[in-house]
């Protein structure tokens, strides 16, 4: 059977998860100690060469985006801007890193600023984490009091230190554009892009956005360093994941494995399998901006290429699994709801598509099974034609589950 | 004057010293000279976040989380015997405006799903069962508040 590989959560567990004693004891602050000792390009180097990929969903390449945030001035300021907005359905992975081991969340910002020369950072939380934002903010000023964070960190030239901002409930500020506009206290509207953040982000500045779960992964990178994470996970996508499981499954949790399982080792050997036994009617995979799959598919490798080339994708890492008595059509009705509530109405496609994506999947679900996948198709339509004229990656999501229900939930469909 | 990032965190609080879960008038007042913007500014702010409140709500805000995995696991039938219990019909603010039953979107706890929270404090798997408890954790809250003068949170 297989077992967890803790990278991303190898603090969790052990303890009082606001005791620093207990962080340096076991091992904290060990990466950014390597980090400070390397020059910033070394550092990058390493960060490039061990290929980690943005955890939040897209999965850019998180050197690529540090290298370009570093390189887009000279001696200018620049900012580390933590996204803990994680409001993707099915999604709780962020929220267990920052109340379980906020130290390794500050540990990665710190990485994060030496690698693209930064001193000072913004980590912004959803408003509905209280929790979150109640163990990060103690976590910060025990880091300030002990010397972790502030100037001249251990007694070298480096500074850094980071305030936190609340989220006010809005799924698309966890879009990089539009939670910079958020931190700047307006309405979460997308920017155009380009420029992208790592030229022009917060206040104009060039600005490094990553997720919670990528930042949580450079102390371990830092201190093991590239090679080591390299020999994790599976050629194209190494290192891990963390996955959520929730749903009609036996035991909804989190694990973080090693990417390129096949996705019924994570279904039965780290949810407990299918609630009621055999095999689901679908798995959801990656949240409302995710894709489907069907319960025969659960040999599929979860790593993005293979992914990809079953027309799915690994998103933020949700496992939403649908038991055989669960409704397609109920379950595409909640993600076009969703949709539509989320729009924030900047640009017409999406705010006038979201909403007829949503009644559209109302009028599919009251059709004869037989006439449901031309439905099907006509949403699948409009929805690519919104997804080529939306501003931000709001108005291109409604496809990715309509698109790969209709190609592999035929069945379930029509049922 | 006071830069604006600080604005979302401002409202956050002044939502809660409302003791009725909105924005008043005159806080917004208030954040207009604080942050220099003006009244249209600051509603557009406001009115575009879930989380506020233009109009009062009731002393105890009940959200029911309502994204794909809660109501799959079923969301409407938290809804309906939350109002039921509380005499409140759908969503809305019950007629001596002690509490509010509303919707939202996913609150990051679907491993435990449906949830429910409570003046921001998340109750796990509100299956049947678990609404007794989250109705008798409101009927504390609602006990408390109303020893303090009916005031809400005392601060």
């Amino acid at each position: 059977m297989a077992t967890e590989r803790r990278i991303a959560l190898r603090h969790l567990d052990s303890g009082d998860p606001l005791d620093i004693d207990a962080y340096v004891a076991r091992g904290g602050f060990e990466g950014f100690r390597k980090a400070l000792a390397m020059d910033p390009g070394t550092l990058l180097g390493e960060i490039e060469r061990s290929a980690l990929r943005g955890r939040g969903g897209a999965g850019f390449p998180a050197g690529l985006k540090e290298k370009s945030t570093r390189a887009s001035c000279e001696d200018c300021e620049r900012f580390v801007v933590c996204n803990a907005d994680e409001g993707e359905p099915g999604t709780f992975k962020d929220r267990i890193i920052m109340e379980g081991e906020p130290f390794l969340l500050v540990e990665g910002m710190l990485i994060s600023a030496l690698a693209i020369g930064s001193s000072y950072g913004y980590l912004y939380i959803r408003g509905e984490y209280g929790l979150a934002i109640e163990r990060m903010a103690k976590a910060m000023e025990t880091a300030r009091a002990r010397g972790f964070l502030g100037d001249g960190l251990f007694g070298g030239r480096f500074s850094f230190d980071f305030e936190i901002r609340k989220g006010a409930g809005s799924y698309l500020c966890g879009e990089e554009l539009t939670l910079i506009e958020s931190l700047e206290g307006k309405r979460g509207y997308p920017r155009v892009k380009p420029p992208f953040p790592a030229e022009k982000g917060l206040w104009g500045k060039p600005t490094l956005v990553n997720n919670v779960e990528t930042m949580a992964n450079l102390p371990w990178i830092a201190e093991h360093g590239a090679d080591a994470y390299l020999a994790m996970g599976s050629a194209g996508s190494p290192g891990t994941k963390i996955f959520c499981f929730s749903g009609d499954v036996e035991r909804p949790g989190f694990a973080e494995l090693e990417m390129g399982l096949p996705l019924r080792t994570l279904i039965e050997d780290f949810a407990g399998g299918v609630k009621g036994g055999g095999e689901p009617l679908a798995v959801l995979l990656g949240g409302a901006a995710g894709t489907f799959v069907s319960g025969g598919m659960l040999d599929l490798a979860m790593d993005y290429d293979a992914l990809k080339a079953s027309g799915a994708t690994l998103g933020s890492g949700a496992v939403i699994v649908m038991g055989r008595n669960r409704s397609l059509p109920d379950m595409l009705i909640s993600l076009m709801d969703f949709f539509a509530h989320e729009s924030c109405g900047k640009c017409v496609p999406c705010r006038v598509g979201t909403t007829r994506l949503a009644r559209a999947a109302k009028a599919l679900a009251a059709l004869d099974g037989a006439d449901r996948p031309d439905a099907l198709e006509a949403m699948v339509a409009e929805a690519e034609l919104m997804a080529k004229t939306s501003l931000c990656p709001l108005g291109q999501s409604p496809v990715l589950p309509l698109k790969s229900a209709l190609r592999n939930l035929r069945g379930p469909l029509q049922g | 004057m006071e830069r604006r990032d600080k604005l979302l965190s401002w409202l956050h609080e002044a939502q809660e010293r409302s003791g009725r879960n909105y924005l008043d008038p005159k806080d917004l007042a208030a954040a207009g000279k604080r942050f220099g913007l003006t009244g249209a500014e600051l509603r557009g702010v406001a009115s575009y976040y879930s989380m506020y409140s233009l109009k009062p709500r009731g002393r105890h805000l009940i959200r029911v989380c309502d994204s794909p995995v809660c109501r799959m696991l079923g969301s409407a039938g938290v809804l309906e015997a939350l109002g039921g219990a509380l005499g409140i019909d759908g969503e809305g603010t019950d007629a001596e405006g002690r509490f509010t039953l509303e919707t939202c979107q996913c609150l990051g706890h679907c491993a435990s799903a449906p949830v429910v929270a409570v003046d921001g404090t998340v109750h796990a798997d509100s299956g049947p069962d678990g609404i007794r408890s989250v109705l008798a954790s409101l009927r504390e809250a609602d006990e408390s508040s109303s020893t303090l003068g009916g005031g809400g949170r005392g601060d």
